[in-house]
């Protein structure tokens, strides 16, 4: 069956119990690699194939290509066209569906365990022998466009979107996977078929499967179906994201009742050091919902803002932080500058027993973030995408009870830039408006 | 048909114990051992339809409130001591239901039953805590009005219920966020919030014996006092309503809502299969013809939701540039003609069919989604059981009732018709 290499077994025991989650790992001579978790629950199952090609890799001004390639994945093979495909998976009551994020390509399917095999060979005919039809992608180009035009109407997407522009100029990593509707207006049928010849191979993808099958027969049909997809070589992309000093803004105006405020910078990739405490340092700051020190301030005491958040977003060549909120266009200011002297003040560091409650936060809550076979697919997608060690789940628990509150200051230091930022306000309100020191507008 | 057979041979229905303290409180039980985690939920019999005008949003600002402290415990220490235990914790406000719960890790679940029997009877509702906590619901309704098409489903219910508490926006009215006091949310507490009038739901890694007692344990103290709610009657419709609504957009948008039946209805089945039929998926009618074929829509779907008193059949819409919305309204329609006309082919109902069944199994896959589709069923329809009867009711649809669904409800003096255009 030309079955190679690796083969792992992980079951791992957290809080004291046994638990009954296994992930194996096969690869195909051609470099495919195949990752699974059989489970008895329910008769279905959960698969993603995953390109290791996504956003980072789009040529400028073609921002939107990998995602529009792996959508074209689905529209036509050399055997069945694009409606052939979608009646046969949807007829059977199964999901099919493609979608880029920034570091993969991703097509994803669930069904019920008596279909997989029906399943497995479509996706392998997408994937191996797809017809780039014309019409198809023209089709499929002015949707695409279309759709982001009209998500521009929503003030939280538009901030978002000029956010990563601001903040990372020139690098790939400054648009959203789907691009804008200019830059995916731009992208050509050739462009589409360079992107699959380049980044398209066995040994560039991985298939993760979670749900009730039989594993041995999973394995023979992914042989039969995969087996003749021929090896190349592929290129990585590597640049990372410059930082910039100094603080930049851009005001968007839009006659709305609230500003929505972006505050940011760069921010760690999945290599970066110490993740563990930059994690905890978050959820302290602004990412335990009503309890971070964000909320506290601005929503629970002030009653300012709603919705209240601070996040780190992580990929393969960088990374970015934000913190924000929408609030009534007059409390602008006072929003910005609670946030900013958050940021300042937890470089100053976290008391004990914010620390204790956030360790004891992600170590109960583990278990919970892979209750279901959609999460437990995600969850084996991100050991495979960060290049995690497959033990990653065992070694979790004692990587958050060793963080100390020293490590919590310092990553505080490293990873926020409250004097270096990158400021965006969606609203109707002008920047003489905005009592910053030293903003450098940018329009 | 074949295919349907081989359906009902794999389908397992739910499996729910269900038990009642004597102070009227239910409890239902769903055991689930994939994982070590388990939902706790509580469902009160309480929302936006059970508001008087003037007192809109109340239920829903009472739920904010519950998180502002107790006798027993300061402000947000509820939300601490979930953090704490690793657990997820949410709430929400519907028509018909304010919901608690939590998710936790399965040896800590009788924190969150604790906490609830808590809540149910000791919340302060302190004004120090309220002034704050009121301007955060306005910030929330802001935000809802900023969102393209918040405003334009808020004013498609109001014009579709003329009379009915259906109308009611759920996070209420400005006007009456700004005039509700401290007081009335505690009134509004103490008459809603009590074990007769609500429904505990633990689904996931529990022995139901265990879990049974745990919430005996906590509650059975609290006097129960049963409520009656009345029961509203919309009008017919009898005629055509349009509306428009000017907004700083780019892209237009379109919402149809046709008047249909209330939940357990035999017609309410057969409107599932049509919505599927029409949108569910990219070879469902709307996404293959109109949105791929056509290229008329950027996005196009169908949904039937029907309540407990009431039900509406809905269409959402956006335009793709340069195709009008009338244009888009029209191709609407020639889809809605060929159901009423009979041009429906066995295989998509079949497919229809197969797809709801499907759907019913993937729903099996969360622990906390079943314990939420436990708690609707139960208020909506009056029992859980009916999730089970609800696989049989779609297979038995037929391309007749089909038919005769569409051309009783999909008529033109029973639709409304929303535009969500660009201001001018």
């Amino acid at each position: 069956m030309g079955w190679t290499k690796r083969f792992f077994l992980l079951s791992f025991i957290f809080l004291n119990f046994l638990f009954a989650f296994t992930i194996q790992k096969d690869s195909l001579d051609n470099g495919l690699v195949l990752l699974y978790s059989p489970a008895r629950k329910i008769s279905m199952v959960e698969l993603k194939v995953i390109v290791k090609a996504g956003s980072v890799y789009d040529p400028k001004g073609k921002g939107g290509l990998s995602n529009l390639v792996v959508r074209m994945l689905l529209r036509g093979t050399e055997f069945h066209s694009g409606d052939e495909i979608f009646e046969r998976v949807e007829y059977i009551g199964a999901q099919l569906s493609a979608g880029a994020t920034e570091d993969y390509s991703e097509i994803s399917a669930r069904c019920l365990s008596k279909d997989l095999k029906l399943i497995l060979e479509i996706i392998a005919e997408c994937l191996q022998k797809p017809s780039f039809n014309y019409q198809e992608f023209k089709k499929l180009q002015k949707q695409i466009s279309s759709e982001i035009a009209s998500r521009m109407d929503d003030p939280f997407y538009i901030g978002q979107t000029a956010f990563r522009l601001l903040l990372f100029g020139e690098h790939p990593l400054n648009h959203e996977p789907q691009g804008f509707d200019s830059t995916v207006n731009n992208i050509t049928i050739k462009d589409v078929k360079e992107f699959y010849n380049l980044h398209y191979a066995p040994n560039n993808t991985a298939i993760v499967l979670v749900g009730d099958f039989d594993q041995d027969s999973v394995k023979q049909l992914v042989g039969k179906f995969f087996n003749h997809w021929t090896r190349k070589e592929t290129s990585e992309f590597s640049t990372p994201p410059s930082f910039k000093e100094g603080k930049r803004g851009m005001i968007i105006k839009r006659n709305v009742s609230q500003s929505y405020i972006f505050l940011g910078f760069l921010g760690p990739d999945y290599r970066a050091p110490n993740w563990i405490p930059a994690r905890i340092m978050n959820f302290i700051l602004g990412g335990s919902g009503l309890t971070s020190r964000l909320a506290s301030e601005i929503r629970e005491k002030r009653g300012l803002a709603y919705d209240v958040f601070s996040f780190f977003d992580r990929f393969k060549i960088g990374g970015y932080f934000i913190a924000g909120a929408q609030t009534k266009k007059e409390s602008t200011n006072e929003a910005i500058t609670l946030i900013i002297d958050e940021l300042n003040k937890i470089a100053e560091g976290v008391t004990d027993e914010e620390l204790i409650r956030a360790k004891k936060y992600y170590i109960g809550n583990f278990p919970l973030t892979f209750d279901t076979y959609r999460e437990m697919a995600n969850f084996i997608t991100k050991i495979e995408i960060e290049d995690l060690n497959i033990d990653y789940a065992n070694k979790f628990e004692k990587l958050v009870s060793d963080v100390t509150l020293e490590e919590i200051k310092e990553s505080a230091r490293k990873y926020l830039h409250p004097d270096d930022f990158s400021l965006v306000i969606v609203g109707d309100i002008e920047k003489e408006e905005i009592k910053l020191e030293g903003i450098e507008w940018v329009k | 048909m074949l295919l349907n057979i081989l359906f009902l041979l794999t389908f397992e229905p739910i499996n729910v114990t269900e038990e009642t303290l004597k102070n009227g409180l239910k409890i239902l039980i769903y055991e689930d051992h994939f994982a070590p985690v388990v939902s706790t939920q509580i469902h009160y019999r309480v929302g936006s339809y059970n508001e008087p005008s003037g007192l809109t949003g109340i239920s829903h600002l009472l739920e904010h409130m519950a998180f502002k402290g107790t006798k027993r415990y300061g402000p947000k220490e509820y939300d601490r001591i979930i953090d704490e235990a690793g657990g997820e914790e949410n709430a929400f406000t519907s028509t018909h239901q304010t919901v608690y719960w939590a998710n936790l890790y399965k040896d800590r679940y009788e924190l969150e039953i604790m906490l609830e029997a808590d809540r149910m009877k000791n919340l302060l509702i302190a004004e120090k805590e309220f002034v704050p906590e009121k301007m955060v619901v306005m910030e929330e309704r802001r935000l809802g009005e900023n969102d393209p098409y918040g405003s334009l489903f808020e004013t498609l219910d109001l014009v579709t219920y003329f009379y009915h508490p259906y109308r009611n926006p759920v996070i209420g009215f400005m006007t009456d966020l700004e005039k509700i006091s401290r007081d009335d949310v505690y009134k509004w507490y103490k008459k809603y919030y009590n074990p007769a009038n609500a429904i505990i739901v633990i689904s996931g890694d529990v022995d139901k014996k265990e879990a049974i007692r745990l919430v005996a344990r906590h509650f059975e103290k609290i006097k129960g006092k049963p409520l009656q709610e009345p029961e509203f009657t919309e009008p017919p419709q009898n005629g055509e309503r349009r509306f428009t609504l000017y907004k700083e957009v780019n892209f237009p948008a379109l919402v149809i809502n046709f008047r249909t039946v209330k939940i357990n209805h035999p017609d309410s089945y057969v409107l599932d299969v049509i919505s599927k039929i029409l949108s569910f998926g990219e070879s469902s009618r709307f996404k293959r013809i109109l949105i791929r074929q056509k290229s008329l829509a950027v996005d196009l779907d169908a949904y039937s939701s029907v309540s407990k008193y009431d039900g509406t059949f809905s269409i959402f819409g956006i335009p793709q540039s340069k195709v009008s919305i009338e244009k888009l309204e029209e191709e609407i329609y020639l889809e809605i003609e060929r159901l009423k006309s009979g041009d429906i082919t066995d295989k998509e109902i079949e497919k229809a069919k197969n797809q709801t069944l499907a759907q019913f199994v993937f729903r099996q896959d969360s622990p906390a989604g079943i314990g939420f589709t436990i708690g609707h069923w139960e208020i909506l329809s009056g029992s859980w059981q009916n999730i089970n009867l609800y696989p049989e009711k779609i297979l038995d649809v037929k391309k007749e009732d089909i038919i005769r669904v569409s051309n009783q409800y999909f008529t033109e003096e029973n639709r409304t018709v929303g535009y969500l255009m660009p201001r001018r």
